[in-house]
């Protein structure tokens, strides 16, 4: 029973033949996971540019002024005298009042959600790091925050502060800092137990030397994920303030208060409330995916690893 | 050698009634060490003897609750932060875990300059030149330095962490369990590499370890724990020859070395290394 | 005498992200009764990777595996090969084969008793025994791998007892499944030292006792040494060297396990 196999070089993939398959390979996990994760960035891009493209290009495009009326043109259905989406109860076109609204809808989103962004993760790494006093009290505000009724209080603070578009983007922020907050605590939990943290104090860094150059950047990636993901939810919390009356102050179009100006003739012309509401679905469903899919991509938070990955990166690193 | 330096010279490292208590719970109860310039000292014993937690004092990350830790007559076990940075330099530790011990999103180029800036060597360049040299040094090519730790097998990032501590300048090298992660042949090269130093750099050595092999090749003196308290010391070669201690004896038979183990399975093998194996 | 189990030509391909990764490449192995046969290896040569092949533990769908993997558990039946053929996994895997497990901190659930668990194992094997045979048969087993004071760690909870208890712990349970073949994935390698010595004393106690046949994985040759009769040295996904435990440690033939036996520190004082 003593036998000596003859020695096979390293190239394992050599003399024998392989029994992968290409039906095979296209079923196993990893596969389908790249391409899930391809399709959802794909789908969820293709969405977002189809709403923020325009947009953006509301002022360049040729279409007629959002707010100039036309009551000789009420209510016409879309497609009807170069109007793609119709014209609204007082004869302005919808497709210029949905762009334009687009613009003061993703500008209170962009700057909510960075707002919230920031307060989010300066707030979780210090919390974090520091922990004792410092992380009793932002995980208290956090808490409280979470256990207010959230759309009350936001009335509430439109009510007594006025609905400009700083207090709007602030209103939202506040609503959505917590999110961050735990999100980036929890990920500088994780960082401030590795060993390299305490190779850092061993050299004698500084304590916030050592948040800047080492806990920040490793962690900023992938709460920055969530931070996009964010931006449908402020999108749609604007579109829910303008549409209960909260949302920036008039002449400006949202797409909330064009919801609500609409549905008062749903049942006689359903495209002043239905279209703007179908480019809001679509702009945070397409984010939504877009979102999921690098995040599925980047490796992911808490995504399973399993025996297969690691014995490979082991074969990689005893080769070397 | 240790010895060499004579009685009158103050040791390297003088610790005296180091204790540290976690809660009620007593993990190091009065150990006393002692490590001359140059000299390399062994602490070993079972897991929860309290042999990494002596090492985390060593380099302060933990502040023990009792005793003291003398650096060449200055004791350094209760200072705080501020007035500790400057004697940071001076110990440095290579860390048991080849995976977490390098921040992630850094270049190896980076993560073995970061001490010279704290240091405040040279500009950026001359660092990274710096840093280059030290990379060489601990047998790692130039094109190494662009790397991210992933990129390296458990080995590589061994001797990144290794360099890193050299970048520090150091006078005193605390290993925690550096090599027990490591594969055998790999660990053959690093502790060749630690010898190496050991011999160039005069360097002054305290090695954490379970496995008594590594021991024997990389240290002179030795210190055997159990239940956070000293059990027994002397010369390396001594005490693993003739152990005179319980512990000693059970940790000697239970290092299963291949070329001492003789027949077809022989249950005799493990006699001294299990508990009342009179069954 | 038909071995327990035979491994021929066994072939594992792992399908990542980055391609398709050949861990084992064509391996053959026999393990017969109240044999210990070693895979020994380092880290990424495929060892562990052929003992989930050889129970069917891989992933589906991410391992792809061909050649043979036959189990002959009951002598009277014929052999089976449980990759042509399934189904017959189950009932091979917890009568014929078990698992001990590298990690025995992680292997229990923390939330049921020792003995909830296993009793559980108990009433897998034999069914109709009552709540008092199952324990007084769990007890019975825990004697077995001497855990000390068996009534009561019968009531403990996993976390209550160490590392080296635990793995005790999960022994019993796989010998409540009264297995013919024993499959060890580095039982000793997440245990201290000096408990190591007490759990491989064990496994040489169970074998001279009950005649199981066991396959083992290390990556510590003095492991290796002590408690096998056949070797294989594994390295990307082939056998270097194989053969008897003393000629492969005492003689090796290739450069690669000679490469090995030269990298153990050794206790002598001659290296030092």
């Amino acid at each position: 029973m003593s036998t000596t196999l003859p020695t096979r070089p390293d190239e394992t993939l050599g003399e024998r033949p392989s029994a992968v398959t290409p039906a095979l390979a296209a079923r196993s996990p990893a596969h389908r996971r790249a391409r899930a994760a391809r399709v959802k960035i794909w789908i969820g891009g293709i969405c977002s540019a189809l709403v923020v493209l325009p947009v953006l290009l509301a002022t360049v495009l040729p279409l007629p002024d959002p707010n100039a009326q036309d009551l000789s043109a009420r209510r016409l259905a879309p497609l009807t005298d170069g109007h793609l989406f119709g014209t609204d109860q007082l004869g302005r076109d919808l497709l210029a009042r949905v762009l334009s609204g687009g613009q003061v809808s993703l500008t209170v989103g962009i700057l909510a959600v960075c707002v919230s962004g920031l307060i989010g993760l300066v707030l979780g790494c210090l919390a974090g790091f520091h922990g004792g006093w410092v992380d009793a009290v932002a995980s208290r505000l956090a808490e409280a925050q979470l256990a207010l009724p959230l759309l009350m209080m936001l009335l509430l603070v439109v009510a007594l502060f006025g609905s400009s578009i700083p207090v709007i983007t602030a209103v939202i922020a506040i609503a959505q800092w917590p999110e961050v907050f735990r999100l980036t605590r929890s990920l500088v939990l994780v960082e401030r137990g590795k060993p390299y943290i305490d190779a850092a104090r061993t050299l004698g860094l500084g304590r916030l030397a050592i948040l800047l150059r080492h806990v920040v950047p490793n962690v900023v990636k992938p709460a920055s994920l969530v931070v996009l993901l964010l931006l449908a939810q402020a999108v749609l919390l604007e579109s829910a303030l303008s549409y209960l009356g909260a949302g920036p102050e008039r002449p400006f179009a949202t797409w909330g208060r064009i919801v609500s100006d609409g549905q008062d003739y749903i049942t006689t012309s359903w495209w002043i409330a239905t279209l703007p509401g179908l480019v809001i679905v679509l702009l945070v469903v397409g984010v939504n995916l877009l979102g999921d899919g690098l995040r599925d991509r980047s490796g992911g938070i808490g995504r399973p690893r399993f025996l297969g990955l690691g014995a490979t990166r082991d074969a990689k690193g005893a080769k070397a | 050698m240790s010895t060499s330096t004579g009685t009158a010279a103050t040791p390297h490292l003088q610790v005296r009634g180091l204790t540290v208590t976690f809660g009620d719970f007593t993990a190091v109860d009065g150990v006393d060490l002692s490590v001359d310039h140059g000299g390399s000292l062994a602490v070993v014993g079972g897991s929860g003897c309290g042999k990494s937690t002596i090492a985390r004092c060593l380099v302060r990350l933990i502040r023990p609750t009792a005793g003291s830790i003398e650096l060449d007559g200055v004791d350094v076990a209760q200072l705080p932060e501020r007035k500790l940075r400057p004697h940071r330099r001076k110990i440095q530790m290579i860390f048991q875990d080849p995976y977490g011990s390098l921040d992630p999103h850094l270049t190896a180029g980076r993560i073995v300059a970061e001490p010279l800036a704290v240091r405040g060597i040279g500009g950026r360049a001359e660092r990274e030149r710096r840093a280059v040299e030290l990379l060489d040094r601990v047998g790692l090519p130039a094109s190494a330095a662009a790397r991210r730790p992933s990129e390296f097998s458990g080995g590589q990032r061994q001797r990144i962490g290794i360099a890193r501590a050299l970048a520090s300048d150091p006078e005193l090298l605390v290993c925690d369990e550096a090599t027990s992660a490591l594969d055998v042949s790999v660990q053959a090269q690093v502790l060749d590499l630690l010898r190496e130093l050991q011999r160039d750099t005069g360097l002054t050595f305290v090695v954490i370890a379970h496995n008594l092999g590594v021991v024997r090749e990389i240290t002179d003196h030795i210190v055997v724990m159990s239940h956070g308290k000293v059990v027994e010391t002397g010369r390396t070669a001594d005490v693993l020859d003739s152990p005179s201690h319980e512990v000693t004896q059970r940790l000697r038979a239970a290092a299963l070395d291949p070329a001492r183990i003789s027949g077809r399975k022989p249950r005799a093998a493990l006699a001294g290394a299990v508990p009342g194996a009179a069954r | 005498m038909t071995p327990l189990l035979e491994v021929a030509d066994l072939q594992v391909e792992l399908v990542t992200d980055r391609g398709v990764v050949r861990a084992v490449d064509g391996v053959g192995l026999h393990v017969g009764a109240g044999e210990t046969v070693t895979l020994i290896g380092e880290s990424g040569s495929g060892k562990s990777t052929t003992a989930m092949a050889v129970l069917g533990l891989l992933p589906t769908g991410t391992a792809v595996v061909t050649g043979v993997v036959r189990y002959a558990i009951d002598p009277d039946a014929t052999p089976v090969d449980v990759l042509t053929t399934p189904k017959a996994l189950a009932a091979v895997r917890g009568r014929g084969v078990s698992l001990i497990p590298q990690d025995p901190m992680t292997a229990l659930s923390p939330v049921h008793t020792v003995g909830s668990q296993l009793g559980h194992a108990i009433r897998l094997r034999s069914p109709g025994l009552s709540r008092t045979q199952i324990r007084d048969r769990g007890i019975e087993l825990l004697d077995q791998v001497h855990v000390p004071r068996p009534e009561k760690q019968w009531q403990a909870y996993p976390h209550q007892l160490s590392g080296g208890m635990l793995q005790r712990v999960l022994i019993a349970i796989t010998l409540a499944g009264e297995p013919r073949l024993l499959v060890a994935d580095e039982p000793t390698s997440a245990l201290d030292v000096t408990v190591q010595a007490g759990i491989l004393d064990l496994l040489l106690e169970l074998q001279e006792r009950t005649g199981i046949g066991m396959l083992l994985i290390t990556h510590d040759l003095g492991v290796a040494r002590l408690v096998s009769d056949r070797i294989h040295v594994m390295r990307s996904g082939v056998f270097v060297e194989s053969g008897e435990v003393e000629q492969v440690v005492g003689n090796p033939r290739s450069d690669y396990t000679r490469k090995l036996i030269a990298a153990v520190p050794s206790l002598e004082g001659a290296s030092a």
